[in-house]
């Protein structure tokens, strides 16, 4: 194999030993912010972050990864996207702002159903950048940090607790694993870090939300969770009310460490305007009698490719996956779940429900894999679409590899539309059939809604009354 | 390949086309998302010569004899790709019904025939496809007049033999309006036998099935290739309104088996029943694949396949419930059971749903496991031996896909599973 | 039982090397630490280890960046669950030598 090109760090892994003294960046008043991607752009991007050789190195070698891997020949229809006609740092300031007379009245009318407070709605509508959410923030962090718990963004992780990071960064979704991960690697910006020491069960959600700030909505969140042993955390992401972004790719990585009798919870509800590509990595690790558990809500997008997944590698380790997806006029939601049972004894159950109308198509693709020679593995996935109108449609593509005899494996889907009975009976009670039809997709989607905390759930079933009765998307 | 024979020109163009296809094909990739799971390029397909000598049809007599079929309708055997028996009753001949080899058959059906074939060359998924429709050798051909229903199943029988070479044998029944019939294929090996050495041969197989309006076919196909060799087979079944189509596969030999199933309902009412039955030992490798496709409104379709597989070997089910957009009614289901019988099995299983319409009721199921301790126990405590207890809890799981079929091939299918259950218990015991 | 074969001529083999071995694709690999082999097959997914890039005692493969130990295979990161087989490896005699049972 030839040599490597000079230029580039060999070491495809972050590592102390590679720190190069006297490197010498570009002027930053000589690199002009532009479209496009290439080493320059990421090494102002790590430059202008303050970052230690290590990581900049890191994002070299995935940029160089970004190039050599090749687009998904499956899922959602990507073809729109290009590469080169994007902004992957700091957009020049008069591109960004729009001021709020631009923002489409659809969206203001949701922010008003769902009661959003006035001073977030400026920023969820990406007029400028003001939210305060410090008071909320501070007092937060300091009940966090007497528990000794750290959360944070990935910046400062990286700037003051590099030993955890590099222990644990990257080892979860490597660079190599898909294009989009490679890319993540390259230019990520914002995101979470959460670190729980032994013990420590965080009784409250933590929720990027309260640290507003342009960045925790970026498009390129890096997210990594590391439970210690033993700890409990629930981590929540996105919101309900739609995000109108200034970017169209939202290309997040999001990598869960659970250790030892740990158990972590990871709640998504993405609510993308719908000219957003959001395409995400998420991948978790349960030791030993540890347990995870992905809720996923798909609102938003106009393709989301998905797939959080759950390498079970210790014995007595468990995991779940919460899965809703809603489709509607030019959506496709391409989501599901994957479990890999390495260990003997673990279990996995994956429950998906989608919604798809007015055109929208909602799939589900998901893996269930099972290695050889275990014991014990028990694993159950159902798969429940309903399909509003004869515009939509639905698929299900679940993948089953088993390699173990001592298993338990059951797979169920179905695919049906609204039944006429449920309707006809809600009807004779007075509703009009549209009241009656989102009672119905909202009695669908109750086991799953019930597992979020509340004010989600309440917002979410609003936002679903939205999307039924045509409001937005 | 029709040079050694006379064929009506249309075939000979569409064999032309088929080998133009073929030249463009490579043999299939695992990058394919159909053949991800089966990987061809280590089975040396090259290798595999065609033997037009010992496949062809020459020497037969075109007139079937009229002779008692015994529990038959007809009768129709392959010895080596030639037709070394063909036989009707008299009830089926007094009644237009035809039984002939394939070849005999192309000038005289030339319009269902040409219009099958000629479907098949459209919708050519791969090089396997191609090279059946340029080089098939021998078949049969079933044709039923309209409203005729023949209660007596149609045997037809095709023993193969050779050794690095290929054998192409295609079977098509045509059903005209209110026609029924019931046919059971076997394919079987001579000279397969274990002392023997050899690649053993490639048997690639099409089925083509046009069902007309109200018309109904059973179809039962017992697949029993010698250990050393590969099987690929296509089955296409076409249903008219209210036509309905109960097929039961069963794979039992071969060392690579993929075989593709697929029933589309181009009429509305159509009614669908495949059934599948795979037991794979050790060194086999077996990739099922079944498709219901609803072309058209209130069809309903039921697939039902149940593989098992034992220490090294391994199986893949893959299952397709299609639903275009105009088919609302559509009443569909699938389902997938494994068993494992030992380590180092493996088994895939991937149900999968496209559905385009929403008035539809379509769901699929998948489960996967191992024989159940507590049966196990209960059957050695009355005095069962771990073997025969094994036996006797596989025979059952397997039985009630076999409720159907004649009874020459259930006894048949159970009997070639307990030998296998038996041979695999020695083999354990000799290790 | 267990023997010593000679896969490759010293020279073939810079850092990267794949031979077969009845049959079966291997994977030989030079570091400043000595001469490694592999089964070529990477654990997880279909692709080729001999293709990966080396780094301190592992090789991770280029398909979705699973990690392997050079000396004993073992599965070091993720998306691979399952190690991969290791042999004796060394430089003797100007050839690459690999001890096979087979």
């Amino acid at each position: 194999m030839p040599a490597p090109a000079q230029a580039v760090d060999k070491s495809p892994t972050v590592d102390i030993g590679e720190y190069q003294h006297g490197f010498s960046y570009p002027d930053q008043s000589v690199f002009k912010t532009r479209k496009g991607l290439d080493e320059e752009v990421v090494n102002a991007i790590s430059q202008h972050k303050g970052e230690p050789d290590w990581m900049r190195q890191f994002r070299l070698r995935a940029l160089s990864a970004f190039r050599k891997k090749s687009m998904p020949n499956w899922g959602g229809d990507l073809s729109d996207l290009d590469f080169e006609n994007l902004y992957y740092y700091a957009k020049p300031q008069g591109e960004q702002s729009r001021t709020w007379e631009e923002v489409p009245a659809n969206i203001k009318e949701t922010f008003d159903r769902l009661g959003i407070p006035q001073a977030e709605r400026k920023f969820l509508a990406g007029v400028g950048a003001q939210y305060d959410s410090e008071m909320v923030y501070h007092s937060i962090n300091a009940d966090l940090a007497k528990l000794g718990v750290i959360f944070t963004d990935p910046e400062t992780a990286v700037r003051e607790h590099p030993d955890l990071v590099r222990k644990y960064f990257g080892t979860v979704i490597p660079y190599l694993d898909n294009k989009f991960a490679a890319l993540n690697s390259a230019v990520w910006s914002g995101g979470s870090f959460v670190y729980v020491p032994k013990g420590v069960k965080v009784e409250i959600p933590l929720q990027a939300y309260f640290r507003i700030n342009a960045r925790s909505f970026g498009q390129f969140e890096r997210t990594l969770i590391i439970a210690d042993e033993g700890s409990f955390v629930h981590y929540i992401e996105g919101c309900t009310a739609p995000v109108y972004a200034t970017e169209s790719l939202h290309s997040a990585v999001v990598e869960i460490i659970a250790l030892p009798g740990s158990r972590v919870r990871y709640t998504t509800i993405q609510n993308w305007s719908n000219d957003v590509y959001n395409l995400v990595t998420k991948r978790a690790v349960a030791h030993k009698d540890a347990t995870v558990e992905w809720v996923d809500g798909n609102i938003g997008s106009k393709r989301t490719m998905k797939y959080p997944s759950i390498y079970l590698v210790g014995e007595g380790a468990h995991g779940e996956v919460l899965s809703i997806a809603f489709a509607g006029k030019g959506q496709e939601q391409d989501t599901g779940g994957k479990a890999v049972h390495a260990a003997s004894h673990t279990s996995s159950v994956i429950t998906a429900k989608s919604i798809s109308r007015a055109g929208g198509v909602a799939t589900y693709r998901g893996l269930l894999k099972v290695n050889e020679g275990l014991h014990d593995v028990r694993s159950r996935v159902v798969c429940d679409a309903l399909i509003l109108d004869e515009k939509s449609s639905s698929n299900t593509f679940p993948y089953m590899e088993i390699n173990s005899d001592d298993v338990s494996i059951e797979h169920e889907a179905r695919v049906s539309r609204i039944s006429e009975e449920q309707l006809f009976y809600l009807m004779s009670r007075g509703m009009s059939e549209q009241e009656a039809s989102v009672m119905i997709v909202n009695g669908f989607l109750d086991p799953l809604v019930k597992q979020l905390p509340m004010e989600y759930a309440v917002e979410l079933n609003r936002l679903i009354e939205l999307e039924m009765t045509g409001t937005v998307g | 390949m029709s040079a050694a024979r006379v064929e009506p020109s249309w075939m000979t163009a569409d064999r032309d086309k088929a080998k133009a296809r073929l030249e463009s094909m490579k043999w299939p990739q695992t990058s394919e998302e159909r053949w991800r799971r089966t990987d061809v390029s280590r089975l040396s397909l090259d290798s595999y010569t065609v033997n037009s000598n010992g496949y062809s049809e020459a020497g037969l007599a075109a007139t079937p004899r009229e002779v008692d079929c015994g529990p038959h309708a007809g009768i129709l055997r392959f010895d080596a790709g030639r037709c070394t028996e063909c036989a009707l009753n008299g009830f089926c001949k007094q009644r237009g019904v035809r039984l002939l080899p394939l070849s005999l058959a192309l000038e005289e059906f030339e319009s269902p025939l040409r219009t099958l074939f000629a479907e098949r060359l459209e919708s050519l998924e791969d090089r396997f496809g191609a090279w059946h429709a340029w080089t098939w050798s021998h078949g049969a051909f079933l044709f039923v007049p309209r409203g005729v229903e023949v209660p007596e199943p149609f045997l037809l029988e095709m023993t193969e033999a050779g050794s690095g070479i290929v054998s192409s044998p295609h079977v098509t029944v045509v059903l005209e309006e209110g026609a029924r019939a019931c046919v059971v294929q076997r394919l079987l090996e001579s000279g397969s036998g274990s002392g023997s050495a050899g690649p053993g041969l490639l048997c690639n197989a099409g089925i083509d099935l046009s069902l007309g309006a109200a018309s109904g076919v059973k179809y039962f196909e017992e697949q029993r290739l010698g250990s050393r060799s590969l099987y690929f087979r296509e089955t296409r079944a076409h249903l008219e309104k209210d036509a309905s189509f109960a097929g039961l596969e069963v794979s039992l030999g071969s060392r690579v088996v993929k075989t593709d199933s697929e029933a589309t309902m181009n009429g509305r009412g159509a009614d669908v029943h495949l059934r599948g039955l795979y037991f794979c030992g050790r060194d086999q490798h077996m990739d099922i694949a079944s498709v219901q496709r609803h072309n058209a409104p209130s069809a309903s379709s039921r697939a039902y396949y149940k593989g098992a597989v034992d220490s090294g070997g391994r199986t893949v089910f893959q299952g397709l419930i299609e639903v275009a957009k105009s088919a609302s009614g559509t009443d569909a289901f699938l389902t997938n059971r494994n068993l494992i019988l030992g380590d180092a099995a493996r088994a895939d299983s991937i149900p999968t749903l496209k559905i385009g319409n929403n008035d539809v009721k379509c769901s699929h199921g998948s489960t996967t496991g191992r024989l159940s301790d507590e049966e196990l126990f209960y059957l050695e405590s009355r005095g069962l031996s771990r073997v025969e207890a094994r036996e006797m809890l596989v025979i059952g799981y397997f039985e009630e896909l076999l409720d159907e079929a004649p009874e020459g091939m259930r006894e048949s299918s159970i009997g070639a599973v307990r030998e296998r259950l038996q041979q695999a218990a020695r083999q354990e015991r000799a290790a | 039982m267990a023997r010593w074969v000679r896969v490759a001529s010293e020279g073939e083999l810079e850092t990267n090397l794949s031979v077969a071995v009845d049959g079966k694709p291997v994977a030989i690999f030079r570091t400043e630490d000595g001469v490694f082999a592999l089964d070529d097959v990477c654990s997880h997914e279909y692709s080729l280890l001999s293709e990966g890039e080396v780094f301190q005692g592992e090789v991770y493969c280029q398909k979705h960046g699973s990690r392997f130990s050079l000396k004993t295979g073992a599965v070091t990161g993720l998306p691979a669950t399952q190690p991969v087989r290791a042999y004796a490896a060394k430089i003797e005699d100007g050839g690459v030598w690999i001890e096979w049972a087979s």
